[in-house]
């Protein structure tokens, strides 16, 4: 079993990480209420617990903490958020993740999955007035971002070759299954971000677009994230693919949703342009890696 | 001869810490590095580019691992699953050995992702001790702690950081990673003197130096490691090396990354030092070394 640690380094520590992650600096966290309330026994300022330096004094020094806290993180998220830094500007997107950073400190080592509920974060609880004016946009411009993140570090599963897809029978594709590879994501978004975020990347200060449906796929080839557009009817056959389902099914899936409320002639036409192009799809996804294997 | 590593680790040479913006450079034209750092957490949790990147570099280049997440002095319990994490990591890479910082990352749960400084009194001398050793326990092999650069001083310290340090690595039989810029920056921000630092030192535990710049900011100095080396850190680096006879040394360099060929540069300007080193045989100085003020 393991021993506590003493009370007293527990105290210490407690009051000086609060004081580290005060939003408002190392001057500010010495004066506020909450942070005295944690000073360890016997001490009742700042200044009982830190020394001075002949140039600095206590409050100065905890500073140098203070202060790289907040940067260090933001910095971070701001590599992994460029999209939402460029729509936001500088010191919007500054407010935004000090908001992010006081109310979501990191709870893990790993720096990778702390903007993991920043999508979220700006969907349902950011304050920022700059966020309120475009919250859908920029949370699902987020998610893209995101996605991109996860992909990159998700786990790694060698792709099957376009010989595998050839060697398939005519008679077993209905029954096929398309395994995908663990680093791919989809997306229906009401908003063009894959657009928007290449814009951002090619650096032509692209301006915050209109409304308009887009399907993307996010995956990993050759241990680099890419981001590819899809159709709908694209999207949603991969959806069916990732949820299990063997490949007739899927297309029976793909035709049903996509020819809602269509006529009986009308959901025929659709079903054979979408056999017509499936072999052109799969050529092209199995080139791009997306699939891990062909259950027959 | 030089003053024997106490672990027998061999001195690797002069190497550099791994960064991404080098990896073509490093896995196209294969430098003649000795050996490579990299750091620990980059490498866990994640199944992608990194894990790819390092298992090409092992093949060809000795590795040690060096991380910032271990927490030793937190008041927190140990993270096991962390530890489980790098202890496969380092079978992974086969790392020659691996070590952290002697300070606490966070508390309650939380992390800062900074080195936060510990006061350097017998409470958290024992429990940084006590935490060592489970820490060497699970891991099974011996911990290469560093001296933290720090920017604070805590009134109820009862001894230096070279002492606290020190008699850590006595105590609880770990091995010291001696960063030098560190030394440096500490004793500008606290007004001590390298010198009468690096006398307590035990040097028979130093497996390790790096070197590194900073940045000066006038009041303070901050271990930023987005410089070149500056000539005071060589001094203190020349006399470590004197004392040891000879360690690995990495030069880290973390922000406004150079190019390969201007960090190896830097790195190469080390080689005299430890030659030097290697020929005192790892003698401590017949005389008090200087002990002027480093400011």
């Amino acid at each position: 079993m393991t021993r506590a640690a003493p009370a007293s380094v527990d105290a210490l520590q407690r009051w000086f990480q609060a004081a580290v992650m005060h939003p408002g600096g190392a001057e500010v966290a010495a004066e506020d209420r909450a942070i005295r309330r944690l000073l360890p026994a016997r001490a009742k300022r700042l200044e009982d617990l830190l020394l001075p330096s002949a140039q600095m004094n206590a409050r100065e020094r905890l500073d140098v903490y203070a202060s790289s806290y907040f940067l260090r993180l933001r910095d971070v998220l701001k590599l992994d958020f460029a999209g939402v830094a460029h729509a936001l500007g500088d010191d919007a997107f500054d407010d935004l993740m000090r908001e992010y950073v006081t109310r979501r400190p990191s709870k893990s080592f790993n720096l990778n999955d702390y903007g993991a509920d920043v999508p979220g974060f700006i969907a349902r609880k950011s304050r920022v007035r700059a966020v309120d004016r475009r919250r859908a946009f920029l949370a699902q411009l987020a998610t893209l971002e995101r996605a991109v993140e996860e992909v990159f570090h998700a786990p790694q599963a060698a792709p099957v070759a376009l010989e595998r897809l050839q060697s398939i029978p005519p008679d077993r594709w209905s029954d096929a299954v398309f395994v995908t590879i663990p680093a791919l994501r989809l997306f229906e978004f009401a908003f063009p971000v894959n657009g928007y975020l290449q814009a951002v990347i090619d650096q032509t200060a692209p301006s915050i677009p209109a409304r308009m449906p887009t399907w993307i796929a996010v995956y990993r080839k050759h241990w680099k994230p890419w981001r590819a557009r899809l159709s709908r009817e694209q999207y949603l056959l991969l959806r069916s693919l990732v949820a299990g389902k063997p490949l007739g099914a899927a297309i029976a899936a793909v035709v049903r949703t996509a020819s809602k409320g269509d006529s009986q002639a009308a959901r025929e036409q659709k079903a054979e342009v979408l056999f017509g192009q499936l072999g052109a799809w799969f050529r092209e996804w199995t080139a791009e890696g997306l699939f891990r294997e062909i259950r027959v | 001869m030089a003053i024997r590593n106490r672990f027998g680790f061999p001195d690797l040479g002069l190497g550099l810490g791994l960064r991404s913006v080098h990896y073509s450079t490093i896995l196209e034209q294969r430098p003649p590095v000795d050996f490579f750092e990299i750091l620990t957490e980059n490498y866990l949790d994640t199944e992608g580019r990194p894990v790819w990147i390092v298992d090409q570099v092992a093949a060809h280049y000795p590795i040690v691992m060096h991380g910032v997440s271990l927490n030793l002095g937190t008041a927190d319990p140990l993270d096991r699953a962390y530890l489980a994490k790098v202890k496969a990591l380092a079978e992974r890479v086969k790392a020659r050995w691996l070590g952290d910082h002697v300070c606490f990352t966070g508390v309650a749960g939380k992390n800062s992702h900074d080195l936060l400084p510990l006061p350097y009194d017998e409470t958290t001398l024992r429990h940084l001790i006590r935490r060592t050793k489970q820490v060497q326990e699970i891991l099974e092999r011996p911990l290469v702690l560093e001296n933290p650069s720090t920017y604070v001083t805590f009134k109820q310290s009862t001894m230096g950081e070279a002492e606290f340090i020190g008699r850590l690595a006595n105590e609880a039989d770990c091995g010291l990673l001696l960063d030098v810029n560190n030394i440096y920056v500490s004793c500008r921000n606290h007004g001590w003197e390298p010198d009468e630092y690096l006398a307590h030192v035990p040097f028979d535990r130093v497996t390790q130096i790096h070197i590194a710049g900073h940045t000066d900011k006038g009041t303070h100095c901050v271990d930023t490691h987005s410089k070149p080396v500056i000539e005071r850190v060589w001094e203190i680096y020349a006399e470590a090396e004197r004392r040891t006879g000879g360690r690995a040394t990495i030069l880290e360099w973390d922000d406004d990354i150079p190019s390969f060929e201007v960090t190896f540069a830097e790195l190469q300007k080390a080689a005299p030092f430890k030659n030097a080193g290697k020929a005192a045989g790892g003698r401590a100085p017949k005389r008090p070394a200087r002990s002027k003020a480093v400011a």
